[in-house]
């Protein structure tokens, strides 16, 4: 039985990016999510993302970045905004056509990195230099 | 656990460490890994329930210098009764761990889809 890294049994690069366009179409549209998103550049995201899942997922060690951990400490992000998160990704993954096995570990991956993107109190967000400002989204009345 | 954190696969590696327990210093090797554990084999038995520092030599693998955690198991090896294999169960691995990890533990997978 041939063994191939996770990355190469999505169908590589190409199915990373169609999920990441069709996931942060999603939201940047989304009226609680894109708050944490403004002015920032939306393919540029979904470039880094790609990156940084081609390296989770066994493509090679492309990804440069900062870790998420350092990225995210000025952003007040709750279990409820992480699992929302997580739930828009399943629904891009369906809408690409990703199968069902391969969706649940990607899912997986995202999920390992839930503890340095989760924060139980605004106290524990930090801001990345001294003129930052902490992204508090408050959840719109209408979700 | 999170449900999202279980199963896994493990990766088969050869790492030297150091165990930190109360400040005793216990030489080491980590036979394999995953995103939130490791298995260790050692000369002498660790409690269970302990919790330690994992201090790991550098390797090709994982470039994390220092880990915590919590030996869930600690059963003889095969080898003999002067060697003992700890199951570890990391407490909040670095972003540093966690992408070496993966990325190891899915360079070659059994087909999935």
């Amino acid at each position: 039985m041939e063994e191939n890294s996770l990355f190469e049994q999505l169908g590589g690069r190409p199915t990373l990016e169609r999920v990441h366009k069709v996931f942060y179409d999603k939201i940047y549209a989304h009226p609680w999510l894109k708050v944490f998103f403004l002015e920032r550049d939306q393919e540029l995201l979904e470039n880094q993302q790609t990156d940084f899942m081609t390296a989770n997922m066994g493509g090679g060690k492309i990804y440069f970045g900062k870790l998420p951990k350092p990225t995210h400490k000025h952003m007040f992000i709750s279990e409820e905004l992480f699992d929302l998160r997580n739930e828009i990704l399943r629904e891009s993954m369906e809408i690409c056509r990703v199968p069902k096995n391969l969706a649940e570990h990607w899912l997986k991956i995202d999920y390992a990195f839930k503890h340095s993107l989760v924060k139980k109190d605004i106290g524990e967000c930090e801001k990345r230099y001294f003129t930052d400002e902490i992204i508090i989204a408050p959840k719109p009345k209408t979700i | 656990m999170d449900k999202n954190k279980r199963n896994f696969p493990r990766s088969a590696i050869n790492i030297a460490l150091s165990i930190d327990i109360d400040g005793k210093q216990i030489s080491g090797e980590a036979l394999d890994l995953t995103v939130n554990g490791l298995a260790i084999k050692v000369e002498e038995s660790i409690s269970i329930g302990a919790e330690i520092a994992v201090s790991i030599d550098e390797n090709q693998w994982v470039k994390t210098k220092t880990l915590r955690g919590e030996v869930l198991r600690c059963q003889p090896a095969e080898k003999g009764p002067s060697h003992y294999l700890l199951a570890v169960k990391l407490a909040e691995p670095d972003d540093a761990y966690l992408m070496d990890s993966l990325a190891l533990i899915h360079e070659k997978l059994p087909p999935l889809a």
